[in-house]
């Protein structure tokens, strides 16, 4: 009888310990697998805010050394300039019939340069970005291209123009210099179509050329050749300002969307 | 109703409970990759071995040939996957050893110690233990992945099936040792196989189900 009972005790026993021992097992390695989720999502918070800090202190020095070489143009080189047109004009003076017309024409040209060095240390300035808002810092760019000839850019807006914090405007317009440069030069396209829509606090822009389009993921492949280094910096601009981008791009063209929403935003 | 005629409810649905894996393999099934077609290939054979087994115990004729071939085929396919599934080679080698060990001795003990028309306990405790060992050492590895990488255990058919095998050979190690007793003294305590071996068969069908999307 006693040996009965200890059978049947240590059967049952087994069972109830094998089932504490299945417990023991799945917690733990519930919590093993909990603390691995805890730590890499730490360890991609911290790179998120490493990203964050390298792009912005890339964005600043970018910022800094574009002032500078604005700063550069405009004071420097347009006085150099300055100087040239008035000594073509002491030659024009002193010169002969002959060589009257190459005078004018040399002024002229020299002229064109110093605009133009203008309207380049212009566009490249932040101060001006932030000076005359992003509209208007597009519109500048947009008809520099347009006097150019071979590429014209439509421009629109739709919904009351506003101002936000400048430093997203200034990283929104290099981001949209970015696209109109990109779709120049690799599209072949003939139209650019630029179109800005301010909907209460949130702004959409959107790009869109009628070129010959990419395969973004074939781009991203080569990301650490130059092709796809654009894209990327781009999206990381996006990341940096909390903004979406998207890419829709075949063989009518490229469109590319940014939606930023400046409602939680200090502008 | 009396305690044999409970008894035989649960034999009957544990002998049943065989279908759950083979039923969660064919809902998965397209999803399966080979080794996961080899596990239900397994089980399909266990259906057979499982009914032929209940048949005989129902019509009063000794199974215990048959237990005894099932046991064997039943080691080799667990010892299979947790060779399979371990990484670390010094426990793939101490897998291998440990089942040359097993079969000699199956062997062994059917040779010369039990008849094959009895239930062989010594060689399904040493079963038990060896297979509750490899799946401490599946469980040790897999918490060393854990560590580094990030994986959903839920979502690992060797974590569920490993879970089963632990759960059955635990449960029921000192029902293996003292079979030969307890069916002499109180043998409805066999009731507790049938329900822990529904548990571990839900568990291996879990571990078909897992691989869902």
């Amino acid at each position: 009888m006693q040996t009965e009972v200890n059978v049947v005790f240590l059967v049952l026993a087994s069972a109830l310990f094998a089932v504490l021992m299945v417990a023991f097992v799945v917690i733990f390695l519930y919590i093993t697998q909990k603390r691995s989720f805890k730590y890499s999502e730490n360890l991609i918070k911290i790179k998120q805010e490493y990203d964050s800090a390298i792009l912005n202190s890339q964005i600043e020095v970018q910022a800094q050394t574009l002032k500078e070489v604005s700063e550069e143009l405009h004071d420097n080189v347009g006085q150099l300039l300055s100087s040239v047109i008035i000594h073509i004009k002491v030659l024009g003076d002193k010169g002969n019939s002959e060589i009257q017309n190459h005078i004018e024409d040399t002024k002229a040209l020299v002229m064109d340069v110093k605009e133009q060095v203008r309207h380049i240390s212009r566009s490249i300035s932040p101060q001006h970005i932030e000076d005359f808002g992003l509209w208007d810092s597009i519109t500048y760019q947009a008809d520099r291209i347009n006097r150019i000839g071979t590429i014209k850019i439509d421009l629109k807006i739709e919904g009351h123009q506003k101002h936000f914090n400048p430093r997203i405007e200034l990283v929104l317009f290099r981001m949209v210099q970015e696209l109109m440069n990109n779709a120049i030069k690799h599209s072949e396209c003939e139209n650019i179509y630029i179109k800005l829509v301010y909907i209460n606090n949130k702004l959409t822009i959107s790009v869109k050329d009628d070129g010959k389009g990419f395969d973004k993921t074939e781009i991203l492949k080569n990301r650490q050749f130059k092709d796809g280094s654009g894209l990327h910096a781009l999206e990381n601009k996006a990341k940096y300002i909390n903004c979406s981008i998207t890419f829709t791009s075949g063989g009518n063209g490229t469109r590319i969307t940014l939606i930023k929403d400046f409602e939680n935003e200090n502008y | 109703m009396d305690l044999v005629s409970f008894y035989n409810i649960f034999v009957i649905i544990s002998a049943a409970s065989i279908l759950l894996p083979n039923m969660g393999g064919l809902i998965v099934f397209k999803r399966l990759d080979i080794e996961g077609k080899k596990i239900l290939a397994f089980f399909a054979i266990f259906i057979i071995v499982e009914f032929v087994i209940t048949w005989l115990g129902f019509h009063k004729i000794n199974n215990m040939p048959m237990f005894s071939i099932f046991e064997l085929l039943e080691y080799g396919f667990f010892a299979y996957l947790f060779y399979t599934n371990i990484k670390e080679l010094r426990w793939k080698k101490f897998i291998k050893y440990a089942s040359f060990f097993y079969f000699t001795f199956a062997i062994f003990v059917l040779l010369f110690i039990r008849s094959i028309y009895e239930f062989n306990s010594e060689t399904r405790v040493v079963e038990s233990l060896l297979l509750v060992l490899f799946s401490l050492l599946y469980f040790n590895e897999l918490s060393k992945a854990l560590q580094t990488e990030q994986i959903s255990i839920k979502k690992i058919p060797m974590f569920w099936m490993s879970i089963g095998i632990l759960f059955y050979f635990m449960s029921n190690f000192f029902l293996f040792l003292f079979y030969n007793e307890i069916s002499k003294i109180t043998p409805t305590l066999w009731a507790i196989h049938s329900v822990v071996n529904t548990a571990a068969n839900f568990l291996f069908m879990i571990s078909f189900l897992c691989r869902q999307k």
